[in-house]
């Protein structure tokens, strides 16, 4: 045979069939990557409901007790041990001998039409309390932060998987011309326990990461020309580099050379579009006032309002992290009396902006907002070494998280946990599932969303996983 | 483009043969692999209706509804044929109603015509020994009649030999990952003798360089890091490691000796420091310090990733899914994964936060110095050993009586023979040398101590003296202390030491040291402090401290509390001398040793000394005699004063060296009563443990003659001639740096899901003749890129690249976007800044500052003007959980786990950094400095210059005009503002040029920014 045939018909069996399906996202992307291949080959597998993703990541894991998840009967139990049934069983992060129960210092309240329960810490959510989904029947296999983290955004514990949001760009690429497609936003002075695998491409090609977007004057690494080089200099020595490789690429006619042209011609542009859409300074007051922003601080609440204006922008997949929700009650620092408070005022009002905003200018109906923590918080007092301070344990069997738009149901509470606040009763939604979930609001089919690597087909969901379309609208 | 070419290749599809049989191996499996096997393979669990088609007896087995899988030479009653080309979508395989389309038309006559030829089975060919066909007597390079055969059969024609420029900057970066120097490419040029390529590669493969570039390649495999990953991330000190990597891939260390250390040093008989350390690769798994983990839930992790690790990194195989299940595709059961797992499961290292097991190491520059001292140490104990032969061990000695009491000193200029000084910290005697301030009362030397601050009890002390100072009727002893009058200590104290207690003092001045009793002789008041700034007689009655004749004093203590102050002769007052006869003559030496009633002499001389002369042998005498020379005799010792002097001075070397070790996790295995029974984990989880499992290999491989083999069996296992895959793996990845592609292109996978060599018979030629030379890396390197195919111009002939666009005939050489360190490294070097020391503990070049936000700690990356800035980029601190920025952008991994294959990017994002990161303006910077000094007086000539430099080739005219028009327009704007010229012109590394205008020197540096961008430079053509 003749053997340049049979590399033919082997790559068309393993490349070909694929690339040859360009998909409308990757043509999307073929701006800002150039390179085709780096692409997957999928277009949607049905209509999608969500064009892009904004998730917020609480890490640490808020105490669903106190903001999501009333639970009365703890009122009756507070301080008391917790059933031998509870204990006995259980494999705790820290606590030691026999907890007991600790019922949250703060009083829930129905809200809306819809009558959803919110804790007294968030006012600002409450008052969108109609155009949020809750889901109180989260439920992890994890119950360290780091693993859970990587867990709930690359769905393995251990490293070595893409996230989410690799997933998403490199499955419908970016509708956004000279930007990332993959945002990272990071508030609370650390990044979360995972660090960047939290928002890394894994065996997925490296441009589909996370791109971290930094408060302050190079947003994105790099972007800024050196002292002594302004934009005209910048340009002239572009001009040269442009002259000098397109000479070269007509001398050899490699592929790869194109692409690099345009990379560095997409990267000047991106010099000027990323300082534009980071500068806050071009929001209203009564936005920056709405969300709690203050353009060139770094906080949260810029966070959000930047989330927005990149969504509006069209990159595929924001995710915030804020750091601080970690609520062992070792002290003031860590407590849910002090602690809590402090975090639930600095996140409350500008979700709320956010899902105002995004409803205002008519965006929520296609992009989906998350905020959820890694796994949940016991129900128990820790009471770490005799900690007088009143805080939870790490507690993987259930947890409370908020979504919002991309055609979820608004005012809508889905799930139930026992009267204890202590495992899911009905409706369970694992992480599997909400990964599941978020692909299928994206128009993707999450066994059918996979990539060949190591010689098997990987998915987000591994190989569990499942739809929960009663949240959907 | 791509609709374009795949119109070409499908219609090449049509265009098949029909007279060639098909191959089974070739065309069958990947077929079935691709579309069958994921249900009816290996996994019992998941594969459904009892069918298996990844083996032959599934092939051709009955099913279950009758008939036969495949009936050979009758498709039509095959039910593979009949199920996969029916009509009826309720019957089509693969099933429909689960979303897979159906096989192509080509698919289908493939299968058909298999079954219908025969169905002849073959094994997967990785499964399979390498054979190395005898080549034809074609004549020429292996490698080249391989490739050749082939191109031409496809009518494709080669590329010629590259330039000589081209050749050593594509052979120089690739086996170095450095560029060549434009000097030695112009003697690569005028060389005209027939082996100037040839003496070019022995000069690249003996570079110590070398050890670096493949290093790196091997680092991605280990996953090396410098933390320890997850949530805390904490510093791991693991570079000596990283170090013996370079050391051993330089000293060409047989790839199956480098395989057997690693995995298995610490087995091996007798193994060496370095052997041990070798397994440190094991060690680089991560470990979990977050509060509130299970360490057995993270030990597990690790064995696992271990296992994966092994298999992944030296077989190309990925057996990790068979954590959990049956491998789906490949033929390895779950029991088998655990099989291995129980081999690496016995070693001592188990999560903890302290990563013990540990192994001190020093660096191997310390441990040359530490060589350098051994040798000079065993040259001079041959010069003692040459001196002291035939010394006199019987030296005359005074008996008599002084007749009026005298200071006799037992501490002067030196501490008593065989004194053990300050066991605590193992510090030698701080003797020093007297001066002005304090002049020596006796002797040449005293000893000054100074507390670490007021009221700080600061001691120097010995015991266990081999000739202790016994007391006599009528003794006083005696210390001269010098007390600084500008920082005076509160106290003095003495000590005496007898061979069982320390409670013997007596002090001056205040009373802090709280040891003993008060007014009693464990803590004896003997008045205020003495006089300050002058030698003080420190003299007393040895029965203030419960001294009585008769004790023997083998330790003595000098304590003081705060201050600064120093001591000196230390003795007896006696009238009759103290016992001197046994520092000249042995015979009396051994007697007042036989008089003692503890000796603290070492035991196998002490031994001898209690022997009666006559009941020694020979041997013994003249040990004891040569032994007693070297160590007590004063004439014998005065002899070799000097030698003793260095030998001492050597000691103090050494001891410094070793304070500088570093402690490295390493593999060590569990004693045998401790050793952990392995369980198969349920579905991988570490809280279901299933059934026992012994250590054992996977059937289908090369077995062992081990009944029950361990990690150093797995070792030999790996690099076993039977091994089909070892050799092979390592090849291809030796291929794959070369030439930017494996023959396997997915390399990290050999098993049925990955892909097939483009040259079968070329990856199994040179798997065999790489275990036939010893499995040398260097000759491996030595052989490929000698070939013509590596020395090709990597400019397709006309029409090459639209009938191969992926160019996997080799037909021309491809061109690589340089690997990520090579990037950086390349600016350095061509700019003149790179630092090229080898080894040592990871740098911390530039990074933007706040990229590390660590949770629960406030680390960051260390800035400042003091570091290492400009070595390699290997040897840049790498945190796994943010890893060097533009590394990561340049797609290097984040080493959480092996990576076998970087997949190259093209992005603005890698623009961004080689335009702007400060590294690569200050290497435009040094560059320009360097085309002013070393290009002559003219721009053209410094650009030029600046060309050579960057891209090892001269400008053509086009291309330096268009340079040239460049460093014009840039100076005429740096002229008419000053302002940017001088921020362009701030930060100038080393010192600024003088003799050229400001504004054209900043042009330069514009124009040196450019040539670190080329596409040309960034890549390796």
């Amino acid at each position: 045979m003749d053997p340049l045939l049979e590399f033919q018909q082997h790559l068309t069996r393993r490349h070909f069939l694929g690339a040859t399906g360009v998909g409308m996202g990757s043509l999307a992307m073929a701006g800002l990557l150039g390179d085709s291949m780096a692409v997957a080959d999928t277009t949607s597998h049905f209509t999608p409901r969500a064009k892009r993703i904004i998730y917020i990541h609480l890490a640490g894991s808020p105490p669903q007790h106190d903001l999501l998840d009333p639970k009365p009967v703890l009122k009756e139990l507070d301080g008391k041990p917790c059933p031998d049934s509870i204990f006995e069983k259980e494999r705790f992060a820290f606590i030691k001998g026999h907890p007991k129960v600790l019922a949250s210092p703060y009083e829930f309240k129905q809200h809306g039409e819809s009558g959803t329960e919110f804790s007294e810490l968030l006012p600002n959510l409450s008052s969108v309390a109609d155009d949020l989904t809750v889901i109180r029947s989260m439920h992890t296999d994890e119950f360290n932060h780091a693993p859970a983290q990587l867990f709930l955004l690359t769905g393995s514990p251990r490293f070595g998987r893409p996230s989410v949001g690799s997933w998403l760009t490199w499955g419908l690429g970016s509708e956004a011309s000279n930007l990332p497609g993959f945002v990272v936003l990071v508030s609370g002075g650390k990044a979360p326990s995972a660090g960047k695998s939290a928002w890394g491409s894994g065996f997925l090609p490296s441009v589909h990461q996370g791109v971290q977007c930094r408060n302050g004057p190079d947003p994105v690494l790099y972007l800024n020309d050196p002292h002594g080089m302004d934009r005209d200099m910048r340009r002239l020595s572009l001009d040269a580099l442009k002259d000098l490789n397109e000479a070269a690429l007509a001398s050899h006619g490699d592929p790869e050379t194109r692409t690099r042209i345009d990379q560095f011609e997409l990267a000047f542009k991106m010099q000027m579009s990323v300082p534009d859409v980071v500068d806050l300074g071009q929001e209203s007051a009564t936005t920056l006032e709405m969300y709690g922003a203050k353009p060139g601080g770094s906080s949260f609440a810029n966070n959000c309002l930047q989330a927005r204006r990149l969504a509006e922008r069209g990159v595929r997949f924001v995710q915030l992290f804020d750091w601080g929700w970690d609520t062992h009650g070792t002290g003031p620092h860590d407590d849910i009396v002090t602690q809590l408070p402090l975090k639930c005022r600095q996140v409350d009002q500008p979700i709320a902006a956010l899902i105002k905003d995004l409803k205002q200018r008519g965006m929520l109906e296609d992009t989906l907002v998350v905020v959820s923590g890694e796994f949940g918080r016991t129900a128990m007092n820790e009471e770490r070494n005799g900690s007088k301070f009143l805080g939870r344990d790490h507690h993987p069997h259930c947890f409370s998280i908020i979504m919002a738009g991309g055609g979820m149901k608004p005012g809508h509470v889905h799930g139930r946990t026992d009267d204890m606040g202590y495992a899911v009763v009905e409706n369970p939604v694992h992480v599997h599932d909400l990964q599941a979930t978020v692909l299928h609001a994206m128009g993707l089919d999450h066994e059918r969303f996979t990539y060949r690597y190591q010689g098997r087909e990987f998915r987000l969901t591994d190989v569990h996983g499942r739809v929960v379309h009663d949240l959907f609208a | 483009m791509l609709v374009i070419q795949t119109a070409i290749l499908l219609s090449g599809f049509w265009a098949t043969p029909a007279q060639e049989p098909v191959s089974f191996d070739r065309q069958i499996r990947p077929l079935l692999a691709s579309r069958c096997i994921l249900c009816h393979g290996n996994a019992e669990e998941s594969r459904k209706a009892d069918l298996r088609l990844d083996t032959r007896d599934g092939l051709m087995s009955a099913m279950r509804r009758g008939g036969t899988v495949v009936v050979p030479g009758d498709p039509d009653s095959s039910g593979l044929f009949q199920r996969v080309s029916t009509d009826d979508i309720s019957r089509r395989m693969p099933p429909a109603d689960e979303g897979h389309p159906p096989l192509s038309q080509q698919e289908i006559e493939l299968l058909r015509r298999w079954i219908q030829e025969g169905a002849e089975w073959e094994q997967h060919w990785a499964w399979l020994p390498p054979v190395a066909e005898p080549l034809e007597a074609a004549g020429g390079h292996p490698i080249d009649v391989l490739v050749n055969t082939r191109l031409q059969s496809s009518n494709l024609t080669a590329s010629p030999r590259a330039s000589r420029a081209t050749l050593l900057r594509r052979a120089s970066l690739d086996l170095l990952g450095l560029p060549p120097s434009p000097e030695s490419i112009a003697a690569f040029e005028e060389d005209q003798e027939p082996d100037a390529w040839d003496r070019q590669i022995d000069q690249l493969l003996n570079s110590p360089h070398f050890g670096e570039r493949w290093a790196r390649v091997w680092l991605d495999h280990a996953r090396y890091a410098d933390t320890r990953g997850y949530e805390k991330d904490f510093d791991r000190t693991i570079w000596p490691w990283r170090d013996w990597v370079i050391d051993a891939i330089n000293d060409d260390m047989p790839f199956d000796q480098f395989t057997i250390e690693q995995i298995a040093g610490d087995l091996l008989p007798e193994a060496t420091d370095d052997q041990v350390l070798a397994t440190a690769f094991h060690r680089n798994t991560m470990n979990n310090d977050e509060g509130g983990t299970d360490d057995e839930e993270f030990r597990v992790a690790a064995v696992v990733d271990r296992t994966n690790t092994t298999m992944q990194a030296w077989m190309g195989l990925t057996i990790s899914c068979a954590q959990c299940h049956d491998h789906p595709s490949d033929p390895f059961t779950q029991q088998e994964y655990y099989g291995l797992y129980a081999m690496l499961n016995q070693t001592q290292d188990a999560d903890r936060n302290d990563e013990q097991p540990l192994l001190s190491v020093l660096s191997s520059r310390d441990r040359g110095l530490l060589n350098n001292v051994k040798s000079s140490r065993a040259m001079i104990e041959q010069k003692i050993i040459d001196k002291l032969e035939g010394l006199n061990p019987e030296q005359p000695f005074i008996v008599e009586s002084f007749g009026e009491p005298r200071d006799q000193y037992w501490i002067d200029d030196e501490t008593p023979v065989g004194a053990k000084i300050n066991e605590a910290d193992g510090m030698p005697w701080p003797w020093q040398s007297a001066d002005e301030e304090i002049p020596a009362l006796s002797g040449e030397l005293i000893h000054l101590g100074t507390a670490s601050g007021a009221g700080i009890v600061r001691q120097q002390y010995f015991e266990s003296a081999w000739l202790p100072l016994v007391i006599k009727p009528g003794d006083r002893l005696v210390a001269h202390a010098w007390l600084d009058p500008d920082n005076p200590p509160d106290q003095v104290m003495i000590q005496f030491h007898l061979p069982n207690d320390w409670e013997h003092r007596i002090f001056w001045g205040a009373d802090h040291v709280v040891w003993g009793q008060l007014n009693t002789t464990s803590r004896h008041r003997a008045g205020d402090l003495p006089a300050l700034g002058e030698w003080v007689r420190l003299e007393f009655d040895p029965a203030v401290v419960g001294l009585a004749p008769g004790d023997a004093i083998d330790g003595w203590a000098f304590t003081q509390a705060g201050g600064r102050m120093a001591w000196d002769a230390a003795g007896v007052v006696r009238a009759d001398p103290i016992e001197s006869g046994p520092l000249h003559s042995l015979q009396a030496f051994e007697v007042a040793q036989n008089q003692l009633a503890q000796s603290f002499m070492q035991p196998d001389i002490i031994e001898i000394i209690r022997k009666p002369r006559g009941e020694r042998t020979g041997d013994e005498q003249k040990k004891l005699e040569s032994w007693y020379l070297r160590n007590v005799q004063l004439e014998a010792r005065a002899a070799v004063a000097d030698e003793l002097a260095s030998l001492k001075e050597l000691e103090e070397n050494e001891t410094v060296i070793n304070a500088r070790a570093v402690s490295v996790p390493v593999m060590r295995a569990m004693s045998p009563e401790m050793e952990r029974t392995t369980r198969l984990l349920n579905r991988g989880s570490f809280l279901d443990p299933g059934d026992e499992i012994q250590p054992h290999f996977p059937a289908l491989l090369h077995a062992t003659e081990s009944e029950s083999p361990d990690r150093l069996d797995l070792a030999r296992w790996l690099v076993s001639r039977d091994n089909p895959l070892t050799a092979r793996v390592h090849v291809n990845r030796t291929w794959e740096r070369l030439f930017g592609r494996g023959l396997v292109e997915t390399s990290e996978d050999f098993g049925t899901q990955g892909d097939r060599a483009t040259h079968p018979e070329l990856l199994d030629w040179l798997a065999v003749q790489f275990m036939e030379q010893g499995w040398s890396h260097k000759e491996l390197c030595r052989l490929i890129v000698t070939s013509d195919v590596y020395q090709r111009s990597s400019i397709p002939v006309e029409g090459v690249r639209e009938r191969d666009p992926e160019n996997r005939l080799m037909a021309y050489a491809p061109r690589v976007r340089l690997e990520a360190e090579a990037i950086r490294d390349q600016a350095l070097s061509v700019s003149g800044l790179l630092d090229p020391a080898l080894h040592g503990p990871p740098v911390y070049p530039d990074q933007p500052p706040g990229l590390w936000q660590v949770t629960y700690d406030n680390r960051d990356w260390p800035q400042g003007p003091d570091r290492a800035r400009h070595r390699r980029g290997l040897y840049t601190f790498w945190r796994r959980s943010s890893p060097y920025p533009s590394m990561t952008t340049f797609d290097a991994p984040s080493r959480e786990v092996c990576t076998v294959r970087r997949i190259q990017t093209n992005t603005p994002l890698q623009a961004l950094v080689t335009l702007n990161d400060p590294v690569y303006q200050e290497a435009a910077k040094a560059l320009a400095a360097r085309m002013i000094h070393e290009g002559g007086p003219s721009t053209s000539d410094q650009i030029s210059r600046g060309f050579e430099l960057v891209l090892g080739r001269s400008p053509d005219t086009q291309e330096l005009d268009r340079l040239v028009r460049l460093a014009a327009e840039a100076a005429a704007r740096y002229r008419d503002d000053v302002q940017m010229r001088d921020e362009l012109l701030a930060k100038w590394p080393g010192e600024t040029p003088s003799l050229i205008d400001p504004a054209d020197l900043a042009a330069l540096a514009v124009v040196g920014n450019v040539l670190l961008n080329l596409d040309e430079t960034l890549t390796r053509g």
